[in-house]
């Protein structure tokens, strides 16, 4: 409950500061707020508390509030670039914590009125960021493009939640299960449009083929630092809230089984396909995340004891290294005037080799080279993938990074072995340089000893 | 614990690089390898008496999850690879001496991470820690033949890169498809040969292609060779003196210790193609050396042919094949890499390593000549150097396997000798052009870095027991254990 009222007291605060006037506060106080947040969760391990039947605070929710808010403060070092001269900063920053509000009830639901209220709290702040660009003509279509099909996959999980609750006759995610089960007197029909609903309106959040046709648009079309906010957290909050309902529900129910394996084995191929063709950075990095989601949803679908944690290692090592990786692109396309394009890399090692050498973790990482984090995590899906007997999916899977590798490698060829058409060094604070150096840090560092940070986290 | 300071030494010294400024991150480099030479010289001289000592194993847990270990030993076979590559690495650091390096931080750093990761390989008894070692040892190579490497070189090393990675993830699936078949969910390289041992012919055999595809790409071995002679050519000279000298031994030795004693059935149904492999692998190079102009590119080739014949040995899978192969290994990788170190002289001179534009050197240069000529005997398998006993063990192992493979395999030491008589005699011999002609006389320091390859390639053509003898055991037992396996099988 505390974690709860912090976050969403986190939102207001930074709304209040504004009234009086101490705008400079809100930042340092939302770094402290979470760092507290994040001492809370490592306090509540084993309490299993319920509030109100309507979220539970298992270790799976404390687990990724740890996760989620750890990244939020990278975030919030990262955004302080762009928010600082805007004379919306307060906006901004209410927008963000409110939007963790929502991704923490989705980590913790067990009641579907609790997950569209999630889907809904981590959304709206989003719709809004993604157009906070006012003056860019993209920025205005990608919230709009965004808001649309959002809206729309709201629709589909208020439907679903419905058609459940038509079924079932309660909300509550054990009854569903356990009522189900039963074959008296339930439209199993009914619960299985229900359940697909949901599980398709699940599926356009963590931007799954064939549902993720907004994010590359959106992605790119954002403000780069909000861009990287979607990419991490918002995925963190999709993602999170599927495998609660996946693993106590759906996986019940083999035949969604088939669906989800063809959805994420789809997810990961075309993810990687499509990003091996662009050369717009942004646009290519929206694609690899669709790739990764893939991953994760596969590594879900295949569901064993170690789920949460190869669940979690995961979204680390991707969040780490994509937030890694916008945070270099924002500082170089910068200095670039606003280009995109892959060109804006070349000679970067010589400019600045600090941006250079994060950038090449970050992506290494991504590609799953060990031994950085990327790699343990994709080895711990795979592992659990061929434990159930789906080698020719792995293979795929396998395969489908070797396209990675392609892509990834094209900005460090750039980077290390091309010559700058501008030779200006790119000069960044020391307080970046700090935070990029730890991050990278942290890549190597999970993927050296995994075992180490995920017994930290989980004891 | 001795044995972990081999692995972690290069690192340090990495890191004290970055507090140098770009004039000392050489001499560090130089330090930071001798340092490890001494402490791989002192494991070398301890390891004969005593063995068993507490100072050559390192094990501690590290993915408790997977039940991966971080498990280093150091045993009577991989020390000789851990000996070749402590003894290379001062020579190749010291051979940027007169030359100017772009960024010499970054690329002496890259050449020590290299060196911690080979030795890993080597060392590790873990196949999941084998594997993120083999994989580590890829990068720095990668961005030293990216940063440094000669025009053209972005598509040559993305080639390298993705081959070698392709070859690397069939290697992942086959640990993971042993390790899923291991009730103790193990990685430790015994429990690997239990396992493995106990998988259905059929099985062990697609766990020996996947396993295969991985270590021929790194050898390289016929026809999976295709990103061998451009990389070589491209990369700078450190680079190549690495991938040549030490790098292509990690699939050499892979297929000792992490092939062949795992899946016997395997070898047994595959042997006599990979055997066939290899074979072609040793008649190609040797051949496409013959028709070369330039010589950098002859020595890649040659390179091709000469491990092809290790493998050759490897996979004929007796005493003498085994042991030969491994005493190869460093005579090889200390001839390529000192053939390397030639070039370079020869290069950095004449701006041209084109053999038909050259002549006359020895007129010139007496000394060079001298020396250029005991390695090059070395290499062309000469009796009382290095390279001769190697090639007669490999040789004699083979013959026992067949007779025919051992003829063909023989052609390496006639063409051999052909191609590298040819290339002195084109460079060397003859009247000096009015290029040659300003070759003058080489540097003190390359001078040095020479006659330490000459005295090595003398030394271990004079006491081959110093190194056979701590090998032949643990050889003789993982020999043993293949047949005893391939033999229950038949019954």
């Amino acid at each position: 409950m505390k974690e709860l009222l912090l976050l969403s007291g986190l939102g207001i605060a930074a709304l209040v500061f504004e009234i009086l006037n101490i705008r400079k506060l809100i930042l340092p106080f939302a770094i402290v707020g979470l760092l507290v947040n994040i001492g809370f969760c490592f306090n509540d391990f084993g309490t299993n508390e319920n509030i109100y039947g309507m979220l539970v605070l298992d270790k799976i929710p404390l687990a990724f509030t740890i996760l989620f808010s750890f990244i939020a403060i990278l975030w919030l070092i990262f955004s302080f670039n762009y928010i600082k001269n805007d004379h919306s900063q307060s906006d901004h920053y209410s927008l963000v914590l409110f939007s963790l509000v929502g991704v923490f009830i989705l980590s913790s639901y067990t009641h579907l009125a609790m997950l569209f209220l999630g889907v809904e709290i981590l959304s709206i702040p989003v719709y809004v960021l993604a157009g906070s660009n006012k003056r860019s003509l993209n920025s205005n279509e990608a919230a709009f493009k965004y808001f649309i099909l959002g809206s729309f996959a709201s629709g589909f999980l208020l439907l679903g939640i419905t058609f459940v609750y038509g079924a079932i006759g309660s909300f509550k995610l054990m009854q569903i299960v356990s009522t189900s089960m039963s074959t008296y007197g339930i439209s199993q029909q009914l619960l299985m449009v229900g359940l697909v609903l949901i599980l398709f309106a699940l599926a356009f959040k963590m931007s799954a083929v064939p549902f993720h046709f907004w994010t590359p648009d959106v992605y790119t079309g954002a403000p780069t630092v909000i861009t990287a906010f979607m990419a991490t957290i918002v995925k963190i909050g999709a993602i999170v809230g599927f495998y609660r309902l996946f693993s106590v529900v759906i996986s019940f129910y083999t035949t969604y089984n088939i669906i989800l394996l063809v959805i994420s084995t789809l997810t990961i191929v075309l993810g990687n396909v499509i990003a091996a063709t662009q050369s717009n950075t942004k646009r290519m990095l929206a694609y690899s995340s669709i790739g990764h989601a893939g991953f994760i949803i596969l590594g879900i679908t295949v569901l064993s004891p170690s789920t949460t944690y190869v669940t979690w290692h995961y979204l680390l090592a991707y969040t780490l290294s994509s937030l890694a990786a916008f945070w270099v692109f924002y500082l170089v396309s910068e200095q670039a005037e606003q280009e995109e394009e892959i060109s804006i890399f070349k000679g970067l090692v010589k400019r600045n080799p600090v941006l250079a050498g994060s950038m090449t973790i970050a992506l290494l990482s991504m590609a799953g080279i060990p031994p950085l984090s990327g790699f343990f995590a994709k080895y711990f899906i795979l592992v659990n993938v061929l434990a159930s007997g789906k080698t020719m999916i792995a293979v795929i899977a396998i395969l489908a990074s070797l396209i990675g590798v392609y892509y990834y490698f094209k900005i460090i060829i750039a980077m290390f072995s091309m010559d700058a058409e501008g030779t200006t060094p790119i000069r960044i604070s020391g307080f970046n340089t700090i935070a990029l150096l730890l991050i990278t840090a942290l890549i190597i560092l999970a993927g050296i000893i995994p075992d180490i940070i995920l017994r930290f986290v989980f004891r | 614990m001795l044995v972990l300071l081999l692995v972690i030494l290069p690192v340090l010294f990495v890191f004290s690089t970055l507090f140098l400024n770009e004039k000392q991150a050489k001499n560090n480099a130089l330090l930071g390898t001798v340092v490890t030479l001494g402490v791989g010289l002192y494991i070398f001289s301890q390891f004969k008496s005593n063995p068993a000592s507490a100072d050559f194993i390192f094990h501690t847990d590290w993915v408790q999850a997977l039940g991966a270990d971080f498990f280093l030993k150091v045993d009577g076979i991989n020390i000789i690879l851990v000996l070749l590559t402590v003894l290379l690495l001062p020579f190749i650091i010291q051979s940027t001496e007169g030359r100017t390096i772009k960024n010499p931080k970054a690329y002496f750093s890259l050449i020590l991470l290299m060196q911690s990761a080979l030795l890993g390989v080597f060392l590790a008894k873990d196949a999941l820690l084998f594997y993120v070692f083999w994989e580590l040892a890829l990068l720095p190579i990668y961005l030293i033949a990216l940063i440094w490497g000669g025009a053209g070189r972005q598509k040559i090393t993305f080639k390298f890169f993705v081959y070698t990675l392709f070859g690397s993830l069939f290697m992942l699936l086959a640990i993971i498809f042993v390790w899923m078949h291991n009730p103790d969910r193990s990685f430790s390289m015994n429990a690997f040969y239990q396992v493995g041992a106990q998988l259905t012919a059929k099985e062990q055999l697609l766990v020996f292609i996947a396993f295969y595809l991985a270590f021929a790409i790194k050898i390289p071995i016929f026809p999976l060779h295709t990103w061998q002679p451009d990389t070589y050519v491209n990369a700078p000279t450190q680079g190549t003196m690495l991938l040549s000298g030490i790098m292509l031994k990690m699939g050499a030795f892979a297929l000792i210790v992490w092939l062949i004693p795992v899946v016997p059935l395997g070898w047994q149904l595959a042997s006599k193609y990979v055997i066939t492999l290899s074979v072609i692998s040793v008649v190609y190079g040797s051949l496409m050396a013959l028709t070369q102009k330039d010589f950098k590119r002859m020595l890649a080739y040659s390179s091709l042919g000469h491990v092809g014949l290790i493998a050759a040995g490897i996979f004929s899978w007796n005493l003498q094949g085994v042991q030969g192969a491994l005493y190869q290994m460093l005579s090889h990788g200390i001839n390529v890499v000192a053939l390397f170190y030639v070039c370079d002289i020869i290069f950095s001179k004449m701006k041209t390593d084109t053999m038909h534009q050259l002549g006359g050197i020895r007129n010139v240069s007496r000394e060079f000549s001298v020396l250029f000529l005991i390695v090059l005997l070395g290499s062309i398998a000469m009796p009382l150097t290095n390279g001769f006993v190697g090639e007669f063990l490999l040789l004699h192992g083979i013959f026992q396997y067949n007779m025919m493979a051992a003829l063909f395999g023989g052609l390496t030491v006639i063409l051999g000798a052909v191609y590298m008589l040819r290339a002195y005699q084109a460079m060397m011999h003859g009247e000096s052009n009015s290029l040659t002609q300003t070759f003058g006389e080489i540097s003190k320091d390359e001078k040095m870095i020479l006659a330490g390859f000459a005295v090595l390639v003398i030394f271990f053509g004079l006491f081959p027991n110093t190194i056979l003898d701590v090998s032949e055991q643990p050889v003789k037992q993982l020999i043993d254990h293949v047949h005893s396996v391939t033999a229950n099988s038949v019954q």
